[in-house]
């Protein structure tokens, strides 16, 4: 049966995707990127409602996030780095996941400490994107809740307006 | 280009030229191994990366199969992103050329049978090909292998839009919905191609030449003028439709029989063009078409010679 398939491929995607993190090298949980990495997230969230984006897409900047800081010797010795970092993980997430992007410049708002060029941006991205590998559809929590919710049979408006949200 | 020197890739020569960028048969230098370089320029893009290039890329990581050319490799620099896709030396364009229809004929079935079921995989991922056509499709002689490869940069990764299709003229291998619907195309699109490569290789000719007839007319000189029986849904306000002259249709069953094509591949290639999309045999079904039924033993079996070519 074609879901169970697809649910089997999601599956042993996302065992794949545990083994590749278990060998990266862990941060250690220095103080200054605990809370740097807080408030990106925070920052992250923020804009992410501010232009109703999906909640797939936060998940998607966060995922890229965490993965790029895991992965990359990534020195937070100066403030705005982090800051970069998160415009570039939202808006690699909003063109992934998005139909509508806000321009770099717009993206930059909610109490945005600094604001890059579109130049800088690129730069990053390119940065991100190649510490990823290019792999930008991770399997995330979400992934599976399509397939919980099939399962349970939930049919009223009540749920789809509770799937859509997610 | 000069910069894959940096990575260790030599250049060979230009082998494709696109809307994204340019196409080059490169070498690995350290495995000595044939890659091909689609290089895109990203420097004039106003917002970062784009989005195309982006989930484009990560679609691509995500496929492997043995009918599809792999992405190996994507590289950087601030202005290009370079994609290194594995190559292999023959493309079917060449081989159909290089080779009689007599010689030809005992391969048609393992070929085509690996374009579908790399289709097929392709279309699992909800990624349309977009560009089939015999020089995407790539053979190894040795491994009797038979890969797709997306080098033509014609479309965007597969990534459905209508306005491509009406900017390209010339490709002989799109579906005639591209032309008249105005609606986006999808995957049958991408059968159609098949379907004029199979004709293509039993009769050693384009099934639709460019050239010249425009696409469109050439089309219709095979099926007669649609109706709205065998194809309902175009657009028949369409001018490209309304200004043709009626016609009977030919008979390319009784072309293709003369060329000793079996019935059964005759009623699967009708299968694959028909002109309705909806009605089109999808990749995966066409894999379980009779046509392939005394194929599939053979082709497991180690000893069969799929292009033992003197």
């Amino acid at each position: 049966f074609w879901e169970d398939e697809e649910l089997l491929s999601l599956f042993s995607k996302e065992e794949q995707q545990l083994l590749k993190q278990e060998t990266q090298t862990h941060y250690k949980d220095s103080d200054v990127l605990v809370v740097a990495r807080s408030e990106a997230v925070e920052w992250v969230l923020k804009v992410n409602a501010h232009y109703g984006f999906s909640t797939l897409t936060a998940i998607l900047a966060i995922n890229y996030l965490d993965r790029f800081l895991r992965s990359f010797h990534f020195q937070i010795d100066k403030p705005w780095m982090i800051q970069l970092l998160a415009v570039t993980c939202l808006s690699l997430a909003a063109k992934v996941e998005e139909t509508q992007v806000p321009l770099l410049l717009d993206l930059q708002v909610e109490g945005a400490k600094y604001v890059f060029e579109t130049k800088a941006i690129q730069r990053m991205e390119l940065l991100v994107l190649s510490t990823l590998e290019w792999k930008m559809h991770p399997v995330t929590p979400i992934s599976f809740l399509d397939h919980i919710i099939r399962r349970l049979g939930l049919k009223t408006s009540l749920h789809w307006e509770f799937l859509k949200r997610c | 280009m000069e910069k894959v020197k940096d990575w260790n890739y030599k250049v060979v020569e230009k082998i494709g030229q696109g809307v994204f960028g340019e196409v080059y048969k490169c070498l690995n230098l350290e495995t000595g191994k044939k890659v091909a370089i689609k290089m895109i320029n990203i420097q004039n893009e106003p917002e970062g990366v784009p989005s195309y290039l982006i989930a484009g890329v990560s679609l691509l990581k995500e496929l492997e199969h043995d009918n599809i050319v792999r992405l190996l490799d994507v590289l950087t620099t601030g202005r290009y992103v370079y994609l290194v896709f594995e190559y292999l030396d023959l493309d079917l364009g060449s081989f159909i050329r290089k080779h009689t229809i007599t010689s030809i004929r005992p391969h048609i079935k393992t070929i085509l049978s690996q374009i579908l079921v790399g289709l097929a995989y392709y279309h699992s991922h909800n990624i349309l090909h977009g560009d089939l056509q015999p020089s995407n499709v790539l053979i190894d002689l040795k491994s009797k292998k038979v890969k797709l490869a997306d080098f033509g940069l014609t479309t965007s990764f597969g990534v459905p839009h209508i306005e491509y299709s009406y900017k390209e003229v010339g490709s002989p291998y799109k579906a005639p919905e591209s032309r008249i619907r105005s609606s986006v195309y999808s995957t049958p699109h991408d059968v159609w191609a098949v379907g004029c490569i199979f004709a293509e290789m039993v009769s050693g000719k384009p099934l639709f030449p460019c050239g010249k007839k425009d696409h469109l007319s050439l089309i219709v000189s095979l099926f007669g003028k649609p109706t709205k029986e065998t194809w309902p849904g175009a657009n028949y306000i369409s001018d490209l439709l309304h200004s043709h002259p009626q016609c009977e249709p030919a008979d390319l069953a009784e072309q293709l029989l003369g060329l000793g094509l079996e019935p059964p591949g005759v009623e699967l290639l009708s299968r694959m063009i028909s002109l309705n999309p909806t009605t089109r045999i999808t990749a995966r079904n066409a894999l379980n078409h009779p046509y392939f039924k005394d194929s599939h033993s053979s082709l497991s079996s180690p000893h069969y010679e799929a292009f033992g070519f003197p």
